[in-house]
């Protein structure tokens, strides 16, 4: 927070900066654009991580208020932020009421008062006073040089090494460089610190990243009376899916995840909620899609009580690609078939009963398969993986998990009728890295019934000589 | 898949006996199938066009008995279905008490074909866990393959199946129940032919009057020769076509 005598000093810079701007008017110098950034440096904010917000930092939030003020924002960090509010200085008056409008959000809205602020005709040099712990404003790019002299070297937005080195010349300050010409400089410290210099000076402009606020959506419905039938659920679901559709086709982005919030009053309490969650393999933003997938995932709910809101939120966007569009033409790839069904299964079944494959390169037959929800994604790297992993050797189709012991009777293996070895053994031995290694000799046998099996000998277990009928398992059955 | 087995049809049922009595029996008038009835008794066991119902337009005309299917990979059992080979779509029934004595290598070409297609193949409730590289191994593309576990309950394994059946994004449906009534049976078939999708349903049951596009039973046989199994496949029930037969096919092992 800034002091009496600071708020003089941001009133006079903001003044100096208004005059300036006004005498830009005429057309000789209307060119030329009046910049004034404003950075804002949090200390402590590093170690905080907004959990409301799916883990994104608390400067999103700084950043999400600052839009108040300017549309121009860029993030220096987790901990600092900058906007440029030369342009918004004609709407609010003066700098401070900028600095009482961003003061009183930030207190209301995180209650925080450790930080730093500071005004400045560059991005590169209101963020070096700012975290410099300097709460001061500077209206004209000629006082920049003055202003900054006093800022040690080691505080520069620069590599280490050259800080160090820069301290090893004797460069202590800024001020001591400004002593030295920047062409020079440039030579012997390179031109990443002449940049940044001539940055700071206002002399270069400089890129920054605008930052944007991530896309969110939050509808809802209150029912004049309580909502009991399906029904009449899906009927008020409708209305919100078909807002939602205008909002995406409007904004040309499609979503793969809905959340449903049904607020209900039962007898045992007047407020209960339930949340349902729509999820969809490829992003869509068809309503009716989204209204089929939550009347089969409704299909199997019960409220206890009526319900009388409904709410609905969307944070997962993702751009709207026609089909056909360049970039589908441009996939090396087959295009992945449409999932409505499957999408469908997952709202009844849940998404973890509706599963793929993913192969991973594994002697270890048991390690080589692995079943995953059907959402996940196949990468490249993962593509890879499956065809390498297929071996020559004959695998069976089913495999038993864990293996089952085998039954030996007249010293014959059993399963169902006495087995016949047809062909083996068959050697994995692996995973010896581990502690628990794996060797094995595989057989294929067959039964009576006409079963072929998968057995195998498990040689890890005891030496040779102590071997015993014991250690065989039925692994799978060749289908 | 190759077999060495020459074609052997066992004229066992009521229907195989009257069929043989009628070729037998010169001079019967045989409707308008009689010129081709009577050329096909001097091609024997080509192609069985000799049938006297060949000619005669189906009860069941949505069944696409006129789309050639995937073949079997098996002459002989090619020969016996009407279709000349798996029908296009519709329900085929397997019946097999015993798990895993050939049933999926029997549909290896079937499964082959359609996993190679833009269509999905899902797998609903199969008794054991499946092998991945086995199934490519086979030449099934696993990519478009899902799996629906066996843990999930029999209703929801049934309501699944159904739209998966109704569904044309599913070109292959392979679903194991215990034993399934007529009138399930019924409804999944409509389903399947809603959704011009394929789907075999594996159990240990033949339920009474199905309604199924196909029922086949599966048993194995003694081996023959070492390094082939041998299976007995029964066509109990094909649309379009009044036969049954058993035939002996040779799986490699």
């Amino acid at each position: 927070m800034l002091s009496s005598r600071q708020n003089k000093t941001f009133a006079r810079a903001a003044s100096r900066h208004k005059a300036e701007f006004y005498a830009r008017q005429n057309p000789a110098a209307r060119s030329k654009r009046a910049n004034l950034w404003y950075a804002l440096y949090f200390p402590a904010f590093p170690a905080l991580v907004d959990d409301r917000h799916s883990g994104s930092p608390v400067i999103s939030l700084v950043a999400q208020h600052c839009q108040q003020v300017s549309d121009c924002i860029s993030l220096d960090g987790d901990d600092a932020l900058v906007l440029e509010v030369g342009r918004s200085l004609r709407y609010f008056g003066s700098l401070t009421r900028i600095r009482a409008c961003i003061e009183s959000g930030i207190t209301a809205k995180l209650a925080c008062s450790n930080f730093f602020q500071a005004v400045a005709p560059s991005a590169s040099a209101s963020l070096l006073l700012a975290r410099t712990g300097h709460d001061i404003a500077i209206g004209k790019p000629e006082d920049l040089r003055s202003r900054l002299g006093g800022i040690p070297t080691s505080a520069l937005a620069i590599d280490r090494r050259i800080q160090k080195k820069l301290v090893r010349c004797g460069l202590f300050y800024l001020r001591d460089i400004w002593r030295l010409p920047l062409a020079e400089l440039r030579i012997r410290f390179g031109r990443n610190l002449g940049d940044y210099i001539e940055q700071c000076l206002g002399l270069r402009p400089e890129i920054r990243t605008p930052w944007q606020a991530k896309s969110s959506y939050h509808d809802r419905y209150d029912a004049d009376h309580g909502l009991r039938s399906v029904q009449q659920i899906l009927y008020a679901c409708e209305l919100l899916l078909n807002r939602l559709e205008a909002f995406l086709k409007k904004n040309h982005l499609c979503t793969d995840q809905l959340v449903f919030h049904m607020d209900y009053a039962a007898s045992s309490a007047p407020h209960h909620h339930e949340e349902i969650m729509v999820n969809i393999r490829k992003a869509d933003r068809e309503a009716q899609l989204f209204l089929l997938l939550l009347e089969t995932q409704l299909s199997g709910m019960n409220f206890p009580g009526e319900i009388y809101a409904i709410t609905l939120r969307v944070r997962h966007f993702t751009d709207f690609r026609p089909a056909g569009g360049f970039q589908d033409k441009k996939r090396t790839q087959p295009e992945e078939h449409r999932s409505q069904l499957l999408d469908q299964l997952a709202a009844k079944l849940g998404s973890d009963a509706v599963q793929r494959f993913f192969l991973q390169q594994d002697y270890c037959p048991e390690f080589s398969t692995h079943m995953l929800p059907y959402l996940t994604p196949l990468t490249e790297d993962k593509t890879d993986a499956w065809h390498s992993a297929i071996s020559a050797t004959q695998n069976p189709c089913w495999l038993l998990k864990p293996p089952r012991p085998i039954v030996i009777r007249h010293q014959q293996l059993y399963y169902l009728s006495p087995l016949t070895l047809l062909r083996g053994p068959r050697r994995i031995e692996t995973r010896w890295w581990e502690g628990k290694g794996i060797r094995r000799d595989y057989y294929v046998a067959a039964n009576a019934q006409g079963n072929l099996l998968w057995i195998y000998q498990d040689l890890a277990r005891k030496p040779e000589t102590e071997r015993s009928h014991a250690d065989w398992y039925l692994h799978g059955f060749f289908g | 898949m190759n077999t060495t087995v020459p074609t052997t049809i066992k004229a066992t049922t009521p229907e195989h006996k009257v069929e043989q009595l009628l070729q037998q029996t010169q001079g019967l008038w045989r409707g308008n199938s009689q010129q081709t009835a009577a050329s096909d008794t001097a091609r024997p066991k080509q192609r069985h066009s000799a049938d006297l119902f060949d000619t005669c337009s189906s009860p069941f005309p949505a069944d696409n008995t006129g789309e050639a299917g995937q073949s079997t990979g098996h002459a002989e059992l090619d020969i016996l279905l009407p279709w000349g080979a798996w029908p296009q779509s519709g329900l085929i029934e397997v019946i097999n008490k015993q798990a895993g004595i050939g049933e999926l290598q029997l549909l290896t070409p079937l499964l082959r074909e359609r996993s190679q297609r833009q269509s999905s193949i899902l797998w609903i409730a199969p008794p054991y866990p499946l092998h991945a590289p086995a199934l490519a191994q086979m030449g099934v593309n696993i990519r478009n393959s899902f799996v629906v576990p066996a843990q999930t309950s029999c209703n929801q394994a049934l309501w699944s199946i159904e739209k998966a059946l109704q569904s044309e994004e599913c070109g292959l449906v392979l679903a194991w129940q215990n034993w399934l009534s007529a009138r399930v049976i019924r409804r999944l078939q409509l389903a399947a032919r809603e959704g011009n999708t394929l789907g075999v349903l594996f159990h240990q049951r033949p339920a009474a009057h199905s309604p199924s596009t196909l029922q086949l039973q599966l048993s194995s046989a003694p081996v023959s020769q070492p390094g082939f199994r041998n299976m007995d496949v029964q066509v109990l029930k094909a649309r379009g076509s009044h036969k049954q037969g058993r035939v002996r096919i040779k799986l490699p092992c």
